[in-house]
Formats: C-alpha cells, structure tokens, sequence
C-alpha cells in the first residue's frame, strides 16, 4: 500500500488536467492506495461551491469532489499562501479541507510516498 | 531529500513557481529541463533560485545554444540525472 499525494496546480475546466488528476486520486483510493490531495495555486479554484461547467461545455466532474470521503480520501491539504492570493475563505469551499502552510505542506511531501502533479 | 523536476518555462506553467513554494533549500534540488533552462538567462529568476541548488540537463542547454551562457549553473547528462534522482528519497515533476 502507497501513501499518494495529488497536487493540483492548474485551475479547473478549459483543460483536462482536473479532471484527470481526480480520476487518478478516486481509482488510486479504488485500489486501496492511501490517497491525500493539495490544491495549489489556480488549482484552488476547483473547490470553489455553485460551480456549473457544463454550461460552458465541460464535463462535471467537480461534483465528484463529494464523493472523496466514500473512497476514504480524508487528507485534503489547501495552500494557505493560494487562499490569501486569490481571496478566498474557507466556507467558499465546497469540501472541508485543513488551510496549511508551504511548511506543512512540504512536510506532507516528505511523509508520503510518491506526489503527482496535475 | 526531494528532486523538483520542472520541465516549462515560467513563462508558459506555474510549475517552478508552485515548485519554489514547497522546495526545501538546504535540503532539496531543482534540475531544470526542457524549455525550463532558459528562464535561467533571466537575472530576475536568477535572483529567486539564489540559495537553492540548481541543475540544468546538459542536452537541452547545449541543444538551445546556451551552454556559454549558464557556465554558472552545474549541467548534468542523462545518466548523471538518472543517478541523481536514486540519490534523493523521491521525485516530484512539477
């Protein structure tokens, strides 16, 4: 069994990085890997509530952010350096996630076995 | 102990960007590959990667004609990057 951190750094929707790395996140959790997410950057952006991506043409895959405690993903990390940037607050947040600091989330690196990036 | 991969120029991905954020200076690495060696002409980027240690891959500097100009910077070949990255505990490709 694998400890796999996902990051996301791109912002979700126009490409299909989100979508992917989600994809990954829920069948790698399918397989019984210990899986934690970070969203970073412009990759914050995909937790973000009342979103609709299907009226521009996109596949919902936001929604299945819902389902990360079903595949037992409880470790969801959100940059707290990226919240400040773009002016978020927690409750803007769809899912509940730990606000951590470049520090934490670097310790995080080091505690788990392998980061993908998308 | 982590290998920071960053294969784009900040100019196209936040990769380096969101890659400095986490990277730790004393002990982690930066190899720089790709379209990523030539932000290294600029000062300003330069300034940034000051204290962390830095690699560029030997073939995309030479391949971009910019071997004069990051002398400065430690270029490693392909092997030597395979060696590296068994050296630290684990790769990240930003």
């Amino acid at each position: 069994m694998k400890k796999l951190c996902i990051v996301f750094k791109q912002a979700p929707h126009g490409t299909a990085h989100g979508r992917e790395g989600l994809d990954f996140a829920l069948l790698s959790a399918s397989f019984e890997q210990e899986v934690s997410l970070v969203f970073t950057g412009e990759g914050l952006l995909t937790l973000l509530k009342e979103q609709d991506p299907e009226s521009i043409g996109c596949k919902d895959y936001i929604s299945t952010l819902g389902a990360l405690g079903l595949y037992d993903i409880d470790t969801v990390l959100v940059c707290q350096e990226s919240m400040h940037e773009f002016n978020l607050q927690q409750n803007d947040l769809r899912i509940p996630a730990l606000v951590s600091s470049a520090e934490e989330i670097a310790a995080h690196f080091d505690h788990v076995d392998e980061v993908m990036v998308f | 102990m982590i290998l920071h991969l960053i294969k784009d120029t900040p100019a196209n991905s936040s990769a380096l960007n969101t890659c400095l954020r986490y990277a730790r200076k004393q002990t982690d690495c930066i190899l720089l590959s790709g379209n990523a060696v030539n932000c290294l002409l600029q000062a300003e980027v330069l300034a940034h990667l000051a204290d962390y240690k830095i690699y560029v891959s030997q073939e995309d500097v030479a391949a971009r004609g910019l071997t004069r100009f990051l002398k400065q910077i430690e270029q490693v070949n392909y092997s030597e990057f395979v060696a590296l990255s068994l050296k630290y505990d684990k790769v990240i490709s930003w």
